[in-house]
């Protein structure tokens, strides 16, 4: 996964607790500035949910939220690690203080 | 309705059960813009069945092994088409050991993938039925093919020659659509999905398949005193067909990863 990468925006939007999925999009545009396009957010969720890292909620009205499953918490974290480390190593030979 | 409600229509059936509210709703309220995005969505979830909303592992397995028939059905048919048009890849490439080794990692591949049936009256019955219902169509219409063509030879060389192989390309066409769609419909119930292993070794060998067939139409078509430019189309198109496979075998690996 990448950093502007929908699986991962859709991740890291649930990090905070179960939402739904125009409540997901909302979330990434506060977060980069733009909305994922309908079809990327949804085949987003659907793959994964395949992978099992979410999973759905019971219904609330026509909306049924998502929330992160303990599986999908621990590939998050490890992808933000991960992320995290090449930020550091990229801003360090920039010579920029990282924030 | 909408064109965005007809969009959502075009997608899988179970993405659809699961999404489709939501997906049409965000659509109506973004307007055209959303159009194009949710058309590639769509092509690229149809090109993606193992990460539908399913049941069961099994019910993954399932669709991946169709759709990976489709794909080979759609190598073979290019390639057979290629070679059979009277063009110089006729002459020249059709005979090859290469090509015929094709043909035989493609059935092998196939074999491999498909369902195995239920060894019951109920299941075969069932499967029997259905593959009646769809496959009557092409068998007609290509049985039709080639009483016309036995029972007066000069219709070869008549002008009804170019109507005669339309009916044959397009009864192929049919049987191998209509072969996948009746093997779709059958549930657990009748066809028992392949297991992990060998689904995923029965794709390896028909992406093999591909690979060797359109590496060998695409050489031939440049390598000649001039550019056959069908033959590099179908090999190309060919090439271009094995990302289907390589995106089964991965969205397989996730899948799988996760259990």
């Amino acid at each position: 996964m990448q950093a502007n990468d929908a699986q991962t925006l859709v991740l890291c939007a649930l990090a905070n607790g179960p939402l739904h999925g125009y409540a997901i999009n909302t979330a990434i545009e506060e977060l980069t500035g733009e909305r994922l396009g309908v079809g990327s957010l949804y085949g987003a969720l659907a793959r994964l949910e395949a992978k099992q890292l979410i999973e759905s909620l019971d219904e609330n009205g026509r909306q049924r939220p998502v929330r992160l499953t303990a599986k999908g918490r621990e590939v998050l974290e490890r992808e933000l690690r991960s992320m995290a480390k090449v930020a550091a190593v990229g801003l360090r030979h920039l010579g920029v203080n990282p924030a | 309705m909408t064109i965005a409600g007809r969009l959502v229509r075009l997608y899988p059936a179970s993405f659809r059960d699961r999404w489709g509210h939501a997906v049409a709703t965000e659509s109506a309220a973004t307007g055209w813009r959303s159009w194009p995005n949710l058309a590639a969505s769509i092509v690229d979830l149809w090109l993606h069945p193992a990460i539908w909303p399913a049941e069961s592992r099994a019910q993954r397995r399932g669709r991946a092994a169709v759709l990976a028939a489709a794909v080979a059905a759609a190598v073979w048919y290019l390639a057979h088409l290629a070679q059979e048009l009277d063009t110089p890849l006729h002459a020249g490439a059709a005979r090859s050991a290469a090509l015929s080794g094709c043909g035989g990692l493609t059935l092998v591949g196939l074999l491999l993938v498909a369902p195995r049936p239920r060894l019951t009256i109920t299941a075969a019955r069932t499967a029997l039925h259905r593959l009646a219902g769809k496959l009557a169509v092409p068998v007609v219409l290509g049985a039709a093919v080639v009483a016309a063509a036995h029972r007066d030879p000069g219709l070869i060389a008549a002008p009804l020659r170019l109507v005669l192989l339309g009916c044959w390309w397009l009864a192929l066409a049919l049987a191998a659509i209509q072969g996948c769609r009746a093997v779709a419909g059958l549930g657990a119930d009748v066809l028992a999905p392949p297991r992990a292993g060998r689904l995923r070794l029965g794709i390896w060998a028909l992406a093999a398949a591909a690979v060797i067939a359109g590496s060998v139409i695409l050489g031939f078509a440049v390598s000649g005193a001039e550019l056959d430019p069908l033959a590099a189309a179908v090999g190309a198109g060919l090439l271009l067909l094995t990302w289907a496979f390589v995106g089964t075998l991965r969205d397989l690996r996730d899948v799988a990863a996760t259990d």
